[in-house]
């Protein structure tokens, strides 16, 4: 009896198919709106430097010295302290091997380099590029920094790097960026849930709604066979739940498909960085009260469409 | 008669196509044919086959070679050639499936014309290969043809399932999803009444499964896990495998939008423009581009007028599912190791769809003009790829193999050279090493394509100016210098 009435509701509108079809691309485009931005800015979140600092006028911290000094033909930012290696890691995030005086790759050819090797009498090391402000900029450690602060005019400023901590201002980066951007995704996110769920539920109670007809000749025919109508119902609700699982999961399949693949197609046309960002597993857990919803309102529907019948 | 006429044609288009690198070069084509020679050569010195490490284990390639060197009485290197050989006779293969579901002798004959020439060049570049995959391939298309039996014998099913899951892992992988693939398709005619085929898939399913997960459980107990097997990996494929599904099953325009996105992004991951990995191909030019929507077009005519075929989308959705699974597993070094791989199962689904847009186009007027223009257009236009594997990266020479076994005897140093002279060093039991930081007094071999494509470390290709700039190969000493070969004794770094 179950193949039977499997199979009629295999055919027909609102069918099993349709049902299924529906869960799994509304639960996909649910997955890949909800949980696709988040993920990518996840991902960075792990790929980016983490600077983890904060800038405060006060100790405790690393001291650092900055300022724009005249040097040879123009300004330059010369970075110093007392401890030049822990300053570059709090700014970069990483361990950059320097020496008693360093300087960025993009002015390695500019007249700052003999310069400053002329007024310390000694040589230059030039850091390896690292796609940041340090590129252009001198650190040296604060003996070399007093000499050359007294050949080279500019305003010198003093500051304190610590560990990033709720007091003090976050030094702006990548990292913080793309975490204040999952912060207001997050935000959207439960916006986006609340007003999909109602979404896909309604679409499910149409769906139930229009497949009246089908089910009206359904129970025609079972009470012909003389089927309790306790035993159709239940059958109907076996066979939705397990389309629904069955829609889950291929949701979450095409949510997994598609994202990594409109990430490569971003990558070829807008040059965005392809970080892989395919769903985590547990984002089907997520869909799940949805879906659930969605099937208590199809079979509400169809409920409905039995009572008003009899 | 006229019928096998052309398709004798055919096949010896297809023989000339693949053994092509043989004919010019006069020697097998991409490195993994020294080690499986060797491997050969082993089985028939000591007489017994070992299964000891990844080269081993899946012995059917090196058991070929060895089976036609001992019955014909050739010398192993020239019996490597079967396996292209055996690769052309899948153009048989492929005549009988598109015969089968299209039932239209002209739909039958352009679908091995257009794997044999496709714009993607991957039979030649591919089966033209003594590799593992290689050896599988006649095995993988037999299989396909031998499902659409109605009632196939299972002993043979079982000899053949046996062969191909012993051929190669990604094969039998392919085969095994076509088989899921068509398994729910089953079901699903169940619930429109038609049992048909339901019992016989079953039972198919269940050998190749059991025979699949036993030799390969074997395998893991002896190396561990291997790429693409990997416990994550195959999770993310059964998801990819619904995904894929669920497209095909939304609708005719949703399977072709979605190829219609797919394989843009196959052709420029195939040509070196997707992937994080430097490699020697050439940019892919406008006349390609030309090339592959001549192709391309028919091809979703085909797959628009049969995609409700079972079998046409069961082939589908298995190969579309490994295809797309390598370009969202990464665009890495794995990516692109699991991507041309799949590639090769994917041109089958596209030389299919391919051939069985003729039915409908011929129906129109000039539809047999425009078969055979297109027919011979696809011919000429795959010379890119025939040059590609006639001198490209993968090639060796008869003459690199002579001199160099010639120079074995003398060289009592190691050699630095690269991943591709290190697999026919390998096999002449030349000691190496591979490139580094040149040392003074480090011996270099280089070849002919070092220079022309650069230097091969795994899959990624450098420069060789990056190890040995200009003036560092100007100041070294040529020791030898054989016109392919040359080797350096570095002087000043």
């Amino acid at each position: 009896m179950f193949e039977y009435i499997l199979r009629s509701f295999y055919r027909g509108s609102g069918n099993v198919k349709m049902y299924i079809l529906t869960i799994a691309a509304l639960g996909a485009i649910l997955l890949m709106i909800l949980y696709a931005p988040a993920g990518y800015l996840n991902e960075v979140l792990e790929v980016v430097p983490k600077p983890d600092i904060s800038i405060s006028d006060h100790p405790p911290g690393t001291e650092m010295y900055y300022g724009y000094l005249n040097i040879g033909s123009g300004d330059f930012l010369v970075i110093s302290s007392r401890n030049t290696s822990e300053v570059l890691r709090l700014l970069i995030g990483k361990d950059v091997r320097i020496s008693k005086i360093s300087i960025g790759c993009k002015i390695s050819n500019s007249t700052v380099r003999g310069y400053l090797e002329d007024l310390i009498k000694g040589r230059v090391e030039v850091l390896e590029c690292m796609d940041s402000f340090i590129d252009y900029a001198a650190i040296v450690e604060y003996d070399t920094f007093q000499q050359i602060t007294g050949h080279c005019p500019g305003e010198i400023q003093k500051i304190y790097l610590r560990n990033y901590a709720a007091d003090g201002i976050a030094a702006p980066s990548a990292y913080t960026l793309a975490r204040d951007l999952l912060k207001i995704v997050s935000f959207h996110q439960n916006l986006l849930y609340a007003s999909s769920t109602i979404l896909l539920s309604a679409i499910c109670l149409i769906l139930g709604l229009r497949s009246s007809n089908d089910i009206k000749q359904m129970l025609t025919w079972l009470s012909e066979m003389h089927i309790p109508i306790r035993k159709t119902l239940f059958y109907i609700c076996l066979i939705y739940l397990g389309a629904t699982i069955i829609g889950v999961f291929a949701g979450y399949g095409l949510a997994h498909l598609m994202v990594p693949l409109i990430l490569i197609f971003l990558k070829l046309f807008f040059k965005i960085p392809y970080i892989y960002a395919g769903l985590d597993i547990s984002s089907i857990i997520v869909i799940l009260p949805i879906a659930l919803l969605s099937l208590l309102s199809y079979i509400l529907a169809i409920l409905w469409m039995i009572f008003r019948g009899r | 008669m006229r019928k096998e006429i052309i398709l004798t044609i055919i096949l010896v288009l297809a023989i000339f196509t693949v053994l092509s690198p043989w004919l010019v070069n006069k020697a097998p084509y991409i490195g993994d044919a020294w080690i499986h020679l060797r491997k050969a050569e082993d089985i028939v010195i000591q007489g017994r086959l070992r299964l000891e490490e990844y080269n081993d284990m899946w012995p059917l390639v090196n058991l070929i070679i060895v089976f036609y060197s001992t019955i014909l009485g050739i010398s192993p290197l020239i019996s490597t050639q079967i396996i292209p050989f055996l690769v052309s006779l899948s153009a048989i293969n492929l005549y009988i499936i598109s015969l089968r579901v299209s039932r239209y002798k002209y739909a039958a004959f352009s679908t091995p014309i257009a794997l044999i020439f496709t714009p993607l060049y991957t039979f030649i570049t591919f089966g033209s290969a003594v590799m593992k995959e290689t050896a599988a391939f006649y095995l993988t298309t037999l299989l396909i043809a031998y499902f659409l039996i109605n009632r196939p014998n299972l002993i043979g099913f079982l000899l053949l399932s046996f062969g191909l899951v012993v051929g190669h892992h990604f094969a039998s992988l392919v085969i095994f999803i076509f088989l899921l693939s068509a398994l729910i398709e089953d079901s699903l005619d169940l619930l429109n009444g038609n049992a048909y085929y339901l019992k016989r898939d079953i039972i198919m399913i269940s050998i190749f499964g059991a025979l699949l997960l036993s030799w390969n459980f074997f395998v893991f107990s002896k190396i561990g896990w291997f790429l693409p097997i990997s416990g994550n990996s195959l999770l993310m494929m059964v998801f990819t495998l619904f995904g894929i599904w669920i497209i095909s099953r939304i609708g005719r325009l949703s399977s072709i939008t979605f190829q219609v996105f797919l394989i843009p992004l196959t052709v420029l991951a195939w040509r070196g423009h997707l992937h994080d990995i430097p490699t020697p191909i050439n940019p892919i030019s406008i006349w390609e581009v030309r090339d592959l929507i001549i192709f391309i077009i028919p091809a979703l005519i085909g797959l628009a007028i049969f995609w409700r075929d079972r079998t046409i989308r069961s082939i589908s959705v298995s190969t579309t599912t490994l295809i797309a699974f390598s370009l969202i597993s990464g665009l890495d070094y794995n990516g692109l190791v699991i991507f041309t791989k799949s590639l090769h199962y994917y041109s089958i689904f596209l030389a299919l769809v391919f051939g069985l847009s003729w039915p409908l186009i011929l129906k129109k007027r000039l539809g047999k003009i425009l078969f055979t223009i297109v027919s011979i257009y696809l011919i000429l236009a795959s010379v890119t790829g025939i040059s590609l594997a006639l001198n490209g990266p993968g090639a060796y020479h008869e003459i690199e193999y002579k001199q160099l076994q010639e120079l074995r005897d003398k060289l009592h140093e190691p050699l630095i050279m690269d991943v591709k002279l290190s697999y026919l060093s390998k096999y002449l039991n030349i000691e190496h090493t591979t490139f580094h930081k040149l040392k003074q007094g480090e011996y270099v071999l280089l070849t002919k394509s070092n220079f022309i494509h650069g230097i091969l470390l795994g899959y990624v290709w450098v420069d060789l100016s990056l190890y040995m700039p200009y003036h560092v190969i100007s100041s070294c000493d040529r020791l030898f210098d054989g016109g392919y070969l040359k080797i350096f004794w570095v002087n000043n770094v």
